[in-house]
Protein backbone atom coordinates (compact mmCIF):
# COMPACT_ATOMS: atom_id res chain seq x y z
CA UNK A 1 0.00 0.00 0.00
CA UNK A 2 2.98 2.31 0.87
CA UNK A 3 4.89 1.22 -2.28
CA UNK A 4 4.57 1.88 -6.32
CA UNK A 5 4.16 -2.06 -7.08
CA UNK A 6 0.89 -1.14 -4.96
CA UNK A 7 -1.05 -0.72 -8.81
CA UNK A 8 -4.39 0.25 -7.59
CA UNK A 9 -3.70 4.20 -7.11
CA UNK A 10 -3.67 7.05 -3.94
CA UNK A 11 -7.53 6.86 -3.50
CA UNK A 12 -7.71 2.47 -3.36
CA UNK A 13 -4.93 2.88 -0.63
CA UNK A 14 -7.02 4.97 1.39
CA UNK A 15 -10.45 3.44 1.33
CA UNK A 16 -8.60 0.60 2.00
CA UNK A 17 -6.75 2.10 4.78
CA UNK A 18 -9.97 3.68 5.96
CA UNK A 19 -12.15 0.26 5.50
CA UNK A 20 -9.98 -2.05 7.56
CA UNK A 21 -9.80 0.95 10.33
CA UNK A 22 -14.24 1.43 10.11
CA UNK A 23 -14.62 -2.95 10.54
CA UNK A 24 -12.24 -2.93 13.13
CA UNK A 25 -13.79 -0.15 15.30
CA UNK A 26 -17.09 -1.77 14.76
CA UNK A 27 -15.79 -5.08 16.20
CA UNK A 28 -14.42 -3.23 19.16
CA UNK A 29 -17.48 -1.77 20.16
CA UNK A 30 -19.24 -4.68 19.72
CA UNK A 31 -17.09 -6.58 21.80
CA UNK A 32 -16.85 -3.63 24.55
CA UNK A 33 -20.94 -4.00 24.32
CA UNK A 34 -20.34 -7.52 25.52
CA UNK A 35 -18.38 -6.66 28.44
CA UNK A 36 -20.77 -4.00 29.31
CA UNK A 37 -23.81 -6.69 29.03
CA UNK A 38 -21.14 -9.07 31.74
CA UNK A 39 -21.67 -6.34 33.69
CA UNK A 40 -24.63 -5.71 33.80
CA UNK A 41 -25.41 -9.04 34.42
CA UNK A 42 -23.13 -10.28 36.53
CA UNK A 43 -21.92 -6.84 38.45
CA UNK A 44 -18.47 -7.84 37.69
CA UNK A 45 -16.35 -6.97 34.59
CA UNK A 46 -14.61 -9.55 32.71
CA UNK A 47 -10.81 -9.76 33.36
CA UNK A 48 -10.97 -7.63 36.13
CA UNK A 49 -12.42 -9.30 39.46
CA UNK A 50 -13.87 -6.99 42.30
CA UNK A 51 -13.15 -7.52 45.60
CA UNK A 52 -16.90 -7.54 45.90
CA UNK A 53 -17.07 -10.59 43.59
CA UNK A 54 -14.61 -12.20 44.92
CA UNK A 55 -16.50 -11.86 48.80
CA UNK A 56 -19.46 -13.05 47.23
CA UNK A 57 -18.63 -16.00 45.27
CA UNK A 58 -16.37 -17.40 48.91
CA UNK A 59 -19.85 -17.29 50.14
CA UNK A 60 -18.66 -15.84 53.34
CA UNK A 61 -21.80 -14.24 54.78
CA UNK A 62 -22.34 -12.56 58.09
CA UNK A 63 -23.15 -14.30 61.35
CA UNK A 64 -23.20 -17.91 59.18
CA UNK A 65 -19.87 -17.87 57.65
CA UNK A 66 -18.21 -19.92 54.75
CA UNK A 67 -21.08 -21.25 52.37
CA UNK A 68 -19.80 -24.40 51.16
CA UNK A 69 -21.59 -24.63 48.03
CA UNK A 70 -20.69 -21.19 46.81
CA UNK A 71 -16.76 -22.15 47.59
CA UNK A 72 -16.12 -23.48 43.86
CA UNK A 73 -15.67 -19.76 43.04
CA UNK A 74 -13.35 -18.96 46.39
CA UNK A 75 -10.21 -19.91 44.99
CA UNK A 76 -10.30 -17.91 41.91
CA UNK A 77 -11.68 -14.84 43.23
CA UNK A 78 -8.65 -15.15 46.34
CA UNK A 79 -5.86 -15.33 43.63
CA UNK A 80 -6.66 -12.36 41.70
CA UNK A 81 -7.58 -10.24 43.98
CA UNK A 82 -4.37 -11.20 46.17
CA UNK A 83 -3.56 -10.48 49.61
CA UNK A 84 -6.40 -8.17 50.81
CA UNK A 85 -9.02 -11.01 50.50
CA UNK A 86 -6.67 -13.45 51.94
CA UNK A 87 -6.47 -11.42 54.78
CA UNK A 88 -10.47 -11.09 54.86
CA UNK A 89 -11.01 -14.41 54.73
CA UNK A 90 -8.64 -15.91 57.65
CA UNK A 91 -10.29 -12.85 59.69
CA UNK A 92 -14.07 -14.11 59.29
CA UNK A 93 -12.47 -17.42 60.20
CA UNK A 94 -11.04 -16.55 62.96
CA UNK A 95 -14.20 -15.17 63.83
CA UNK A 96 -16.09 -17.90 63.45
CA UNK A 97 -13.81 -20.18 65.72
CA UNK A 98 -13.73 -17.41 68.66
CA UNK A 99 -18.28 -17.80 68.44
CA UNK A 100 -17.12 -21.31 69.07
CA UNK A 101 -18.74 -22.82 66.25
CA UNK A 102 -16.30 -25.52 64.82
CA UNK A 103 -17.59 -26.61 61.78
CA UNK A 104 -16.66 -23.55 60.05
CA UNK A 105 -13.32 -22.97 62.30
CA UNK A 106 -11.33 -26.06 60.21
CA UNK A 107 -8.72 -24.99 57.74
CA UNK A 108 -9.11 -24.13 54.08
CA UNK A 109 -7.63 -26.19 51.47
CA UNK A 110 -7.41 -24.40 47.97
CA UNK A 111 -6.77 -26.01 45.12
CA UNK A 112 -5.44 -23.54 42.65
CA UNK A 113 -5.95 -23.38 38.46
CA UNK A 114 -2.45 -24.72 36.80
CA UNK A 115 -1.89 -21.36 35.20
CA UNK A 116 -2.35 -19.24 38.11
CA UNK A 117 -0.27 -16.53 39.61
CA UNK A 118 1.20 -17.17 42.57
CA UNK A 119 3.35 -13.92 43.15
CA UNK A 120 -0.12 -12.86 45.11
CA UNK A 121 -0.33 -15.80 46.99
CA UNK A 122 3.15 -15.66 48.12
CA UNK A 123 2.90 -12.14 49.04
CA UNK A 124 -0.20 -13.01 51.23
CA UNK A 125 1.26 -16.03 52.96
CA UNK A 126 3.92 -13.91 54.29
CA UNK A 127 1.11 -11.73 56.19
CA UNK A 128 -1.76 -14.35 57.22
CA UNK A 129 -1.45 -17.21 58.62
CA UNK A 130 -1.16 -19.11 55.52
CA UNK A 131 0.77 -21.61 53.68
CA UNK A 132 1.91 -22.31 50.69
CA UNK A 133 2.06 -26.46 50.38
CA UNK A 134 3.62 -28.71 47.30
CA UNK A 135 1.59 -28.64 44.03
CA UNK A 136 -0.52 -26.09 43.19
CA UNK A 137 -2.78 -26.27 46.72
CA UNK A 138 -2.42 -23.41 49.02
CA UNK A 139 -3.63 -24.17 52.56
CA UNK A 140 -4.96 -21.52 55.31
CA UNK A 141 -3.96 -22.83 58.65
CA UNK A 142 -5.43 -20.91 61.65
CA UNK A 143 -3.63 -19.03 64.04
CA UNK A 144 -5.13 -18.46 67.70
CA UNK A 145 -7.63 -15.89 67.28
CA UNK A 146 -5.60 -13.37 68.57
CA UNK A 147 -3.78 -13.19 65.40
CA UNK A 148 -6.44 -12.72 63.43
CA UNK A 149 -5.34 -9.56 60.95
CA UNK A 150 -5.06 -6.18 62.00
CA UNK A 151 -6.54 -4.77 59.05
CA UNK A 152 -9.76 -6.52 57.76
CA UNK A 153 -10.85 -5.53 54.47
CA UNK A 154 -13.76 -4.08 54.50
CA UNK A 155 -16.01 -5.38 51.92
CA UNK A 156 -19.47 -6.35 53.12
CA UNK A 157 -21.25 -4.18 51.59
CA UNK A 158 -20.81 -5.50 48.43
CA UNK A 159 -23.08 -8.43 49.44
CA UNK A 160 -25.98 -6.06 49.32
CA UNK A 161 -25.83 -6.99 45.46
CA UNK A 162 -25.61 -10.79 45.99
CA UNK A 163 -28.05 -11.70 44.12
CA UNK A 164 -26.77 -10.32 40.56
CA UNK A 165 -23.32 -11.80 40.94
CA UNK A 166 -24.37 -15.53 41.37
CA UNK A 167 -24.43 -15.71 37.94
CA UNK A 168 -20.67 -15.28 38.25
CA UNK A 169 -20.50 -18.55 40.03
CA UNK A 170 -21.18 -20.32 36.15
CA UNK A 171 -18.23 -18.75 34.40
CA UNK A 172 -15.36 -19.67 36.49
CA UNK A 173 -14.06 -23.75 35.91
CA UNK A 174 -12.50 -26.31 37.31
CA UNK A 175 -11.77 -24.48 40.81
CA UNK A 176 -12.79 -26.23 44.18
CA UNK A 177 -12.30 -25.29 47.20
CA UNK A 178 -12.47 -27.49 49.72
CA UNK A 179 -12.80 -27.11 53.75
CA UNK A 180 -12.30 -30.72 54.82
CA UNK A 181 -9.25 -31.89 55.51
CA UNK A 182 -10.53 -35.86 54.84
CA UNK A 183 -8.01 -36.28 52.45
CA UNK A 184 -5.10 -34.92 53.35
CA UNK B 1 -23.85 1.64 25.13
CA UNK B 2 -26.46 3.59 23.16
CA UNK B 3 -22.82 4.98 22.11
CA UNK B 4 -21.29 2.00 21.30
CA UNK B 5 -24.92 1.43 18.96
CA UNK B 6 -24.27 4.83 17.50
CA UNK B 7 -20.57 4.37 16.37
CA UNK B 8 -21.44 1.18 15.13
CA UNK B 9 -24.30 2.95 13.12
CA UNK B 10 -22.09 5.73 11.86
CA UNK B 11 -19.13 3.42 10.89
CA UNK B 12 -21.16 1.27 8.85
CA UNK B 13 -22.61 4.01 7.52
CA UNK B 14 -19.00 5.57 6.47
CA UNK B 15 -18.28 2.22 5.03
CA UNK B 16 -21.03 2.54 2.88
CA UNK B 17 -20.33 6.09 1.81
CA UNK B 18 -16.91 4.65 0.54
CA UNK B 19 -18.33 2.20 -1.48
CA UNK B 20 -20.86 4.33 -2.64
CA UNK B 21 -18.27 7.12 -3.81
CA UNK B 22 -16.42 4.30 -5.81
CA UNK B 23 -19.69 2.87 -7.42
CA UNK B 24 -19.58 1.11 -10.30
CA UNK B 25 -16.06 0.43 -9.40
CA UNK B 26 -14.76 -1.52 -6.18
CA UNK B 27 -13.44 -0.21 -3.74
CA UNK B 28 -11.26 -2.48 -2.66
CA UNK B 29 -8.49 -4.31 -4.70
CA UNK B 30 -9.25 -7.82 -6.06
CA UNK B 31 -6.67 -9.42 -4.01
CA UNK B 32 -8.04 -8.19 -0.60
CA UNK B 33 -10.98 -8.81 -1.33
CA UNK B 34 -11.51 -11.51 0.45
CA UNK B 35 -9.79 -10.67 3.72
CA UNK B 36 -12.55 -7.52 3.45
CA UNK B 37 -15.02 -9.97 3.09
CA UNK B 38 -14.55 -11.78 5.78
CA UNK B 39 -13.88 -8.29 7.89
CA UNK B 40 -17.51 -7.35 7.03
CA UNK B 41 -18.98 -10.68 7.93
CA UNK B 42 -17.60 -10.96 11.13
CA UNK B 43 -18.42 -7.21 11.69
CA UNK B 44 -21.98 -7.63 10.78
CA UNK B 45 -22.15 -11.09 12.70
CA UNK B 46 -21.01 -9.03 16.02
CA UNK B 47 -23.31 -6.18 15.80
CA UNK B 48 -26.31 -8.79 15.16
CA UNK B 49 -24.87 -10.77 18.40
CA UNK B 50 -24.34 -7.25 20.37
CA UNK B 51 -28.22 -6.55 19.82
CA UNK B 52 -29.21 -10.36 20.91
CA UNK B 53 -27.05 -10.24 23.87
CA UNK B 54 -28.63 -6.97 25.14
CA UNK B 55 -31.95 -8.23 24.37
CA UNK B 56 -31.55 -11.52 26.27
CA UNK B 57 -28.65 -11.36 28.76
CA UNK B 58 -26.85 -13.82 27.67
CA UNK B 59 -23.31 -14.14 29.13
CA UNK B 60 -22.73 -17.06 27.40
CA UNK B 61 -22.83 -14.47 23.58
CA UNK B 62 -21.72 -11.68 25.82
CA UNK B 63 -18.28 -13.92 25.53
CA UNK B 64 -17.96 -14.64 22.47
CA UNK B 65 -17.92 -11.04 20.93
CA UNK B 66 -14.45 -11.33 22.76
CA UNK B 67 -13.14 -14.24 20.55
CA UNK B 68 -14.84 -12.85 17.75
CA UNK B 69 -13.52 -9.58 18.41
CA UNK B 70 -9.71 -11.60 18.20
CA UNK B 71 -10.31 -13.03 14.76
CA UNK B 72 -11.30 -9.63 13.89
CA UNK B 73 -8.26 -8.38 15.00
CA UNK B 74 -6.20 -11.15 13.12
CA UNK B 75 -7.58 -10.16 9.81
CA UNK B 76 -6.70 -6.26 10.30
CA UNK B 77 -2.84 -7.55 11.30
CA UNK B 78 -2.88 -9.94 7.98
CA UNK B 79 -4.31 -7.24 6.30
CA UNK B 80 -2.09 -4.27 7.62
CA UNK B 81 1.19 -7.42 7.40
CA UNK B 82 0.60 -7.68 3.96
CA UNK B 83 0.65 -3.77 3.25
CA UNK B 84 4.15 -2.97 5.00
CA UNK B 85 5.42 -5.46 3.72
CA UNK B 86 5.25 -4.06 0.00
CA UNK B 87 5.96 -0.75 1.16
CA UNK B 88 9.28 -2.30 2.29
CA UNK B 89 9.77 -4.36 -0.87
CA UNK B 90 9.85 -1.21 -2.49
CA UNK B 91 12.11 0.79 -0.39
CA UNK B 92 14.89 -1.54 -0.34
CA UNK B 93 14.59 -1.51 -4.34
CA UNK B 94 14.90 2.35 -4.30
CA UNK B 95 18.20 1.99 -2.05
CA UNK B 96 19.90 0.36 -4.77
Amino acid sequence: MLSEDWGYGVEAAVDVALLGRYYERIADHAASMGRRIIYVVTGQFPGRPTLAAAVVGCGIVPDRGLVPDRGRFAAQALIETGSQLLRWVVAQHGRQKRSGSNDVARPLRLETTPHADHSLLDQSASRTRCSISSGSSVVIVLGHHDDSPSHPVEGLAALEIMQPLLAVLGMVPSVVLDDSLSDG
Amino acid sequence: MVTELERMGDLAAHIAKIARLRYPEIAVPETMRPNFVRMGDVAEKMVITAGQTLNDRNIQSAQELRDRDEEMDELRRTQFRSDVERGLGVRRRGGR
